[in-house]
């Protein structure tokens, strides 16, 4: 498979492109490119049912966002049925008079274009990180990044595998509850299950944790803890004070930027705030002291990979900053045509790379490793 | 880089889990010398997983509570380093080969272990390559961990500690997740390590009659908080109450020394099939084997609403049912009839289809093509509910059944679900040996014990029929053998059992047929007799000694003797 840090582009140009643009047709066309990429390369993964689960979600949430919005929306011109209106009228004290709450009313056809580009952006998120996940081993992207990260990362990394095997367990949980006789009709029945899956979970990670510890995960203490002395112990409840006075600075700056009118006030402390973390973690990282097994190649496949992905991320970028309005469409009050500028199309497509550059340059066949020591 | 080969040494090591009254150990003291292959055994919840944790620090520093007493494995203490300190010195296994590894990739498995301890790289290319080796598991390098079966994930987990060179290795029960075919690689890796390495091994296991024969001393800890008695396997077995069947028979037949291996048996089986052939009736065919009669005695276990009525057609009746599952054929045309009081055993490797067939049966799935009768009734017309009201299932994880705060309640609530009458539950917790328990939180339970609330949860409904998924994993001889009690009770009041297992024991002591999967199809279907004799892999412990198909369990050779009922 391509390197971890190709992926790394192409997770930043595929999201970059989901989450910029607000038209049905650029997403449509990031959507099909990043399944490009899980159609040809992820079939075969192991973790390929997660990806069907995560499409099954992405399409939860695209009916939600449409009934959301044909339901609470009566905004737009093009009238298609009216339902029964219910009106609900709140006092609101931080606003003048009082808000007004309607479910129903009209039904219009730019609600459902609206409903429809906003579950797709969702759902484009969702295939995004699925592919993500199904395509690229966590723990070789771990291996990039850089030392004073490694620990958090590494945990992060545990939790994302640990949500697909957690779906399998609830779903074995459930049954195994209903074979008892338990039904699940309302929230109350999903306490029982939460209990065995949290147990479940709660074990799991422990047996994890233990066998992280037990093979030297952490970093070896330094000698002087290894001859009774607890300097080492000393130097850690440092470095975790100054990490929790670095986050009370950071949140801090957060409060004054968003409560004084000066935002150089709190736009200073933040920054120190986040240079104190960033120094301290990365002093933490230089006291473990760990090798590399394997470098990973770099090959031409991947320079596809990343050019194609540098090149989308820039042209939404760019557009984004000098004409918003070409990525973002707003069908009221009546609906029209979305534009389509063929330039950002193809832009788009190039998401589909992955797919494609292996092919190009005769590199990749899934699940081959080309690694290098 | 060489390290001087030193042992294990624990001078009374007491320790308290956080919040406990009662020590996880008292007063342990224990010599282990360099390259010694150390068995430590005794029921679930006597402290197995707590001795072996206190070896590399995992305890106390990762669980807590207080520790008192001295502990040093090869010159180092453990209780000042932590697990980080000690990894170089100890490997460490546990039980789930799920759960414990953090990388995709065997090859990146192997080495994260040296990569935490900052070897240089060309040192760790060399060790990867002399571990797959030893391990013989060069062909799966490349392989993704989730694709590796039961067996194969255990020996990378074995490997990904190797990597550092440690001199001590310690398992906890490596092989109580494993079929058998997978525990055998497991155990002979283990013992070539041990002879060709030197590497001290200490191993927790429940199975004994497999790992007996590989250790040169023994740690039995008879419960909780009391002191280990440390010898020879032959002593400490000889008066241990867990014993495999092989040593129960030399104890009943006071043969000496007590033979631990098959081979050694052998000298001694060869007089006693002398003396046993000529008058030894065949076992009683219509009762079944009903080995486990000497536990329960005659005494009725009471299990409420159980009452077969009805003409004698088949419990469960499948019909060439085919099921797919990701893309491949779990079950493939299998046919099996079981009839009321009848116990089935259901035999095969890991992925021959066993779980799949069970579920068929109950109805969370619903065979593709073919049909399943259970009771004379179609069960693709009837309702999850409807059929579970019939069927108990006891999962493989049996923890999973449970939510409620206690035992008692969790039978009250089966009741509920099913709307059937609230019977006092009281009778029935105390023939599972549950009434101390009834009001104890099913998850502090132990394994056995958690269990057997699963199966008073499923009872309490009355099923007709009961089907079971590897309901002997992590479970001790004491245990099963109540298992086994209950399940011939169950049997003898007309209640259908199948039960998936690898468990040959289990199997030769109380089930009536055995049906061995294998790739979704039945291969072999006989009365349990016949197929568990002469088998490699299928034969009981006392079918290998006396090659017989009148002996499969020790029962059978006292009834063949005249000793015994």
């Amino acid at each position: 498979m391509y390197h971890p840090k190709a992926w790394g582009l192409w997770l930043l140009a595929s999201l970059t492109s989901v989450v910029l643009t607000k038209n049905p047709f650029y997403l449509l066309v990031a959507i099909l490119a990043v399944g490009a990429n899980y159609v040809t390369l992820g079939r075969t993964s192991p973790t390929a049912r997660q990806w069907g689960v995560f499409l099954r979600i992405g399409l939860i949430l695209v009916l939600f966002s449409v009934a959301f919005n044909l339901l609470f929306v009566s905004a737009g011109d093009t009238l298609l049925f009216t339902l029964p209106t219910l009106r609900w009228k709140l006092a609101t004290p931080l606003q003048q008079g009082p808000a007004l709450i309607q479910i129903g009313g009209q039904v219009t056809l730019e609600s459902l274009v609206y409903g429809l580009t906003t579950g797709l952006a969702l759902m484009g998120v969702l295939v995004t990180f699925a592919t993500f996940n199904t395509l690229v081993d966590h723990y070789q992207l771990l291996r990039s990044t850089p030392a004073f990260l490694y620990q958090s990362a590494i945990v992060a990394s545990i939790a994302i595998t640990f949500v697909p095997q957690m779906v399998v367990a609830q779903r074995e949980i459930r049954e195994a509850q209903a074979l008892r006789g338990h039904r699940f009709r309302g929230v109350r029945d999903l306490l029982p299950l939460f209990v065995a899956l949290l147990t479940e979970g709660l074990e799991r990670s422990i047996t994890l944790a233990e066998s992280m510890d037990a093979r030297g995960f952490g970093g070896q203490p330094p000698p002087a803890s290894l001859t009774g002395t607890d300097r080492a112990g000393r130097s850690e409840l440092l470095f975790k004070s100054i990490i929790a006075l670095a986050l009370v600075v950071l949140v801090s700056g957060a409060f004054a930027l968003s409560y004084f009118p000066n935002k150089a006030v709190g736009g200073t402390t933040m920054l120190a705030g986040g240079v104190m973390l960033v120094a301290v973690l990365w002093m933490v990282g230089q006291t473990v002291r760990r090798s590399r097994y394997r470098r990973d190649l770099w090959r031409r496949s991947d320079s596809l990979v990343a050019a194609a992905s540098i090149t989308t991320t820039l042209v939404i970028l760019a557009t984004w900053v000098t004409h918003r309005s070409a990525l973002i469409f707003y069908p009221y009050p009546r609906l029209g045509w979305p534009p389509f500028d063929p330039l950002i199309g193809l832009a788009l497509l190039l998401i589909a790379a992955p797919a494609l550059a292996g092919r190009l340059t005769g590199e990749v066949a899934y699940d081959e490793t080309p690694y290098g020591y | 880089m060489t390290k001087r080969p030193m042992g294990i040494e624990l001078i009374g090591v007491t320790y308290h889990y956080p919040n406990q009254k009662l020590p996880a150990l008292r007063d342990v003291s224990l010599r282990v010398s360099a390259g010694e292959f150390l068995l430590v055994m005794g029921p679930s919840g006597a402290g197995k997983s707590t001795l072996l944790r206190c070896l590399n620090g995992l305890v106390p520093h990762f669980h807590g509570g207080t520790i008192r007493g001295q502990v040093r494995v090869a010159g180092r203490d453990p209780v000042a380093l932590g697990p980080r300190g000690m990894s170089d010195l100890v490997g460490f296994v546990f039980q789930d080969p799920e759960a414990q590894f953090v990388t995709r990739r065997v090859e990146d498995e192997l080495a994260f272990a040296m990569e935490n301890h900052n070897l240089p790289q060309t040192t760790m290319r060399k060790r990867v390559e002399e571990v797959l080796d030893q391990l013989s598991i060069a062909h799966l390098r490349h392989r993704r961990v989730e694709t590796l079966s039961g067996g194969e994930r255990q020996r990378v987990a074995i490997g990904s500690v190797l990597t550092l060179q440690p001199s001590v290795l310690v398992l906890d029960e490596p092989t109580s997740q494993l079929d058998p075919q997978a525990a055998e690689e497991v155990l002979t890796i283990l013992q070539k390590l041990n002879e060709d390495l030197g590497l001290t091994i200490v191993i927790s296991e429940h199975r004994l009659e497999r790992v007996a024969q590989y250790a040169d001393r023994v740690c039995y800890l008879p419960a909780q908080g009391q002191p280990p008695i440390v010898g020879d396997p032959r002593q400490v077995l000889a008066r241990a109450e867990l014993a495999p069947p092989l040593v129960q028979l030399g104890r009943k037949l006071g043969w000496q020394p007590v033979p631990l291996t098959i081979k050694e048996g052998r000298a001694f089986a060869a007089d006693l099939l002398a003396t046993a052939r000529p008058d030894s009736p065949l076992p009683p065919e219509a009762d079944g084997p009903a080995q486990a009669r000497t536990e329960v005695g005659d005494s009725r276990i009471i299990f409420p609403q159980v009452q077969i009525a009805g003409p004698p057609s088949p419990a469960i009746a499948a019909r060439n049912v085919w099921y797919r599952y990701n893309g491949a054929d779990a079950l493939r045309g299998v046919s099996l009839d079981v009839e009321r009081g009848e116990l089935v055993a259901l035999m095969g490797r890991n992925g021959s289809g066993k779980s799949t067939l069970l579920k068929n049966i109950v109805g969370v799935l619903r065979p593709q093509r073919g049909r399943i009768r259970i009771l004379d009734q179609d069960t693709g017309k009837m309702s999850l509910t409807e059929i579970t009201r019939r069927v108990g299932f006891v999962p493989q994880n049996p923890g999973r059944l449970l939510f409620s705060e206690t035992v008692a309640d969790e039978l009250t609530f089966t009741c509920r679900a099913h709307q059937i009458p609230q019977a006092d539950v009281h009778p029935l917790l105390d023939r599972l040996g549950l009434s101390d328990l009834a009001q104890a939180y099913p998850r502090d339970l132990s394994t056995g014990e958690r269990q057997r609330a699963a199966l008073a949860a499923i009872l309490v409904a009355g099923p007709e029929i009961l089907l079971l998924d590897e309901p002997t994993r992590g479970l001790d001889y004491i245990n099963k053998e109540q298992l086994t009690a209950i399940l011939t009770d169950l049997r003898r009041r007309g209640v259908a059992v199948v039960m998936a297992t690898h468990d040959v024991e289990l199997v030769a002591r109380c089930a009536d047929r055995v049906v061995i999967l294998g790739e979704g199809q039945v291969v072999v279907d006989g009365p349990v007799r016949e197929v568990m004799t002469g088998s490699l892999i299928f034969a009981s412990q006392i079918n290998k000694l006396l090659r017989d198909d009148r002996f499969l369990t020790v029962e059978d050779v006292l009834r063949g003797l005249g000793i015994g009922d």
